[in-house]
């Protein structure tokens, strides 16, 4: 009897992780808890112990594949629990390696791991609980059906790109190419395809010429990108990449975001800060202030999620670090439980890990507010992207030696430290932001003040 | 050719039938001093004669039941029912005799009748006035359930029922007696009670309606046209028997379809459709079969009666999502 070892729901709505590491081949004997591979969820690198002990029979998946929740990882050989041969092998007859339509149905996520071995004989749950890949139909529409009999493909072992991992007509033709490219149907379809492909192209067309009705459209338009040499190929993003651009852009598209912009006079921080504490970044001051900050406006540490904000009375503040793999933002746990030193070391410790790659899922999750200092780089201004679910990130551009009139109406120099606060509109008002910056601001001018928060 | 409303087509039919045939007879509550309620028989009283066009008692059993005598000795009735929520007092006799005589005499005899009623909602009218329960005689076998969409098809199609040798129930979408004029040929038109007609021609979706609810869906149609969805529009016209042929021949060119009547939605005609498509036309499907529908409540008063019919931006959003379903 074999089982199968499947991707397991990690929580807080992931549902596919990368896969970094294959620590099995095919052949190896394993114990349960030992590791068989390393997957990247979010930019953490977990290792994945056995649930089972055996002998690897098939490793389903390769390093950078992405694999979703339900999906079998690796399948093992053991025959201690004495399942009738004639069974399996109806499994696998049956429906072959279905890797789709899995992820819906956590009664089989659980299944996987083995524990419900001895379920009564009901022929389907028999099925389902033998550790073989689900054998329930993928999810497609029966023309795809129709298409892949056609074209002689085992529709459950073609990926579907569709929602819910539903296959489409165009992975069927995908799966079918260098097979039998040519046959028919696939090519009547193909038509129906480029016919409405042609009509929809006309129909842009139309109305492209419609709002711009003095520029002649040439027929052969190019629409590509103009390229000096070969294209080198487009390719998928990948690994923390992908990671980030998922999360950026879920955070653009559903926070209204605004920034509120000020500057903060750090020429008596500095002076004390190369006195006292020359080893602390100004990060970490501008953390230790926020923190400050933070506990007179409590709406600006918080989460909002389903339409519900929670006020947080913890505060755990992320940290944004630039690494070789990428952006990724550690979250520095109890912030305001800590000492400014506390904080200044803390968060060396986590740069570090940051940037060996050695962040686990604990480290990058749970933050309530966001610090990302850009200031070592450059930059006089910009607008963060907050870290969903939370409400509002802080960004620190360059601080530099700036002409600023007093109040007197003199010119001097000052190091300006210019702040950058988006905040999620829904949630505080612009006059709540500047209130908030404002204390920051405040704080950070006044380091005695700084120090006497706690 | 002249452009005449709903109820003006199906004054026509009738005195076209009552001209050529002196076997048709009229009856019904008010259909004949005073010209029906609708003003279906208005003039018919005048001109025929009271021996051919007269009153009945307000019993649509016994309007029903006399239409199903005198069509076995020889008349070809037409019977009126005032509203189609009225007809259930009736419907013993439409089921139980005039839906099983050829059946039960084992062909002796036929009951060519017509029995016409207004049904549908539309017309701000009273409790028992808007209902749209076409799967009740539908679901009978022995009967033809035909609706018209406007006024040639009334026309066309009640000159048909009135030809038909066995019983007809014959349902006018109250709401569109008035609502529209359309060309209707001068010359006499016979129907055909067996087949659906397609109203529009496209490739991505085929739309089945009937009734009222097919110039709403040709009016969604015409809409998406401009975003590029090209819709093919049935019109049944017959609901049963339904003529199965036609909606699947284009469901399976198209591969999507949506279906649209203001009948409640469980257990509705929709689901009778979606059987045979799903029978016949299943490897060619790319997408759930859509239903734009009444909903399961009793049809509303008249301040709510529109948000019970299907409207157009309802068929539209029914059509893009079908269109939209990635296969």
């Amino acid at each position: 009897m074999s089982r199968t070892f499947s991707l397991q729901d990690p929580g807080e709505g992931i549902h596919e992780a990368e896969v970094a590491e294959v620590l099995v081949a095919e052949g190896d004997s394993v114990e349960e808890d030992d590791s068989v591979m390393v997957v990247t969820t979010d930019k953490a690198d977990s290792e994945l112990p056995s649930p089972f002990a055996g002998t690897v029979e098939t490793v389903h998946v390769s390093v950078g594949d992405i694999v979703e929740v339900g999906d079998p990882l690796v399948t093992f050989d053991g025959d201690e629990d004495g399942e009738e041969p004639a069974e399996r092998d109806e499994d696998v007859e049956d429906e072959g390696e279905s890797d789709e339509g899995e992820s819906d149905e956590g009664e089989e996520d659980q299944e996987t791991d083995g524990e419900e071995e001895e379920d009564p004989e009901d022929e389907a749950d028999r099925r389902s609980t033998s550790g073989e890949p689900s054998a329930a139909p993928v999810p497609a529409s029966p023309s795809t059906r129709r298409l892949a009999r056609e074209l002689d493909i085992d529709i459950s072992a073609v990926d579907g790109s569709g929602p819910g991992g539903r296959v489409l007509a165009d992975d069927v033709r995908k799966a079918a190419e260098g097979g039998r490219p040519d046959a028919e149907g696939a090519e009547k379809k193909d038509e129906k395809r480029k016919k409405k492909k042609e009509k929809k192209e006309k129909k842009e067309k139309r109305a492209k010429e419609a709002e711009e009705p003095e520029e002649e459209q040439p027929q052969e338009q190019p629409t590509e990108p103009r390229r000096r040499e070969e294209p080198g190929g487009a390719q998928p993003l990948r690994g923390w990449r992908r990671a980030t651009a998922r999360r950026v852009a879920e955070s653009w598209q559903t926070i209204p975001h605004v920034t509120h912009m000020d500057r903060a006079d750090i020429t008596g921080l500095e002076t004390f800060r190369a006195e006292r504490a020359p080893d602390l970044t100004m990060t970490a001051f501008v953390v230790k202030a926020a923190i400050g900050a933070l506990s007179e406006h409590p709406r600006f540490n918080a989460t909002f999620r389903d339409d519900e904000l929670e006020v947080r009375p913890d505060c755990h503040v992320g940290v944004a670090v630039d690494t070789e793999r990428g952006l990724v933002v550690p979250v520095l746990a109890d912030a305001d439980r800590r000492s400014l030193r506390e904080i200044g070391d803390e968060l060396e410790q986590l740069g570090e890990r940051a940037r060996s790659g050695s962040l686990e899922r604990d480290d990058v999750s749970g933050g309530t507010f966001t610090v990302t200092n850009v200031g070592p780089l450059g930059g006089t201004a910009f607008t963060p992207i907050i870290v969903p679910p939370q409400v509002a990130i802080l960004g620190l551009a360059r601080a530099a030696p700036t002409p600023v009139v007093t109040d007197d109406g003199e010119i001097v120099v000052r190091t300006m430290l210019p702040i950058c606060l988006a905040f999620d509109h829904r949630i505080n008002d612009g006059a709540d932001a500047a209130r908030f910056v404002s204390t920051i601001v405040a704080l950070l001018e006044d380091p005695d003040e700084l120090l006497m928060r706690s | 050719m002249a452009e005449r409303t709903m109820i003006e087509a199906i004054r026509l039919a009738l005195h076209e039938a009552m001209t050529e045939d002196d076997s048709v007879v009229v009856l019904g509550e008010d259909v004949g001093v005073d010209g029906g309620v609708f003003r279906a028989t208005e003039g018919l009283h005048e001109e025929f004669g009271p021996w051919r066009v007269f009153d009945s008692p307000l019993a649509e059993a016994v309007i029903v039941g006399a239409s199903v005598g005198m069509a076995i000795a020889g008349a070809r009735p037409v019977c009126e029912l005032q509203f189609s929520g009225f007809s259930y007092l009736g419907f013993h006799q439409l089921e139980e005799h005039a839906a099983r005589m050829r059946w039960r005499s084992r062909g002796r005899f036929s009951v060519p009748m017509v029995v016409r009623m207004p049904y549908g909602a539309g017309v701000r009218a009273l409790e028992h006035h808007s209902e749209s329960k076409e799967v009740i005689f539908a679901h009978v076998p022995g009967l033809t359930t035909v609706i018209p969409s406007g006024p040639r098809s009334a026309r066309a199609l009640l000159a048909a029922a009135i030809r038909s040798p066995d019983p007809v129930v014959f349902l006018e979408p109250k709401s569109i007696y008035r609502s529209f004029r359309e060309e209707v040929p001068d010359e006499p038109e016979v129907g055909d009670l067996r087949s659906a007609r397609r109203v529009r021609e496209g490739d991505d979706i085929t739309l089945v309606a009937w009734g009222a609810m097919v110039r709403r869906t040709q009016e969604a149609a015409d809409e998406l046209a401009d975003d590029g969805i090209e819709c093919d529009v049935i019109d049944l016209r017959t609901v049963s028997p339904l003529d199965e042929s036609s909606i699947v021949e284009s469901a399976q060119r198209t591969g999507r379809v949506a279906i649209v009547h203001e009948a409640h939605r469980s257990f509705g005609p929709a689901g009778e459709i979606i059987a045979r498509l799903v029978e016949q036309a299943f490897w060619q499907l790319e997408a759930p079969i859509a239903r734009v529908t009444g909903y399961d409540v009793h049809v509303p008063y008249f301040a709510r009666e529109q948000a019970y019919l299907p409207d157009g931006d309802r068929i539209a959003e029914a059509i893009r999502a079908t269109v939209e379903e990635p296969s």
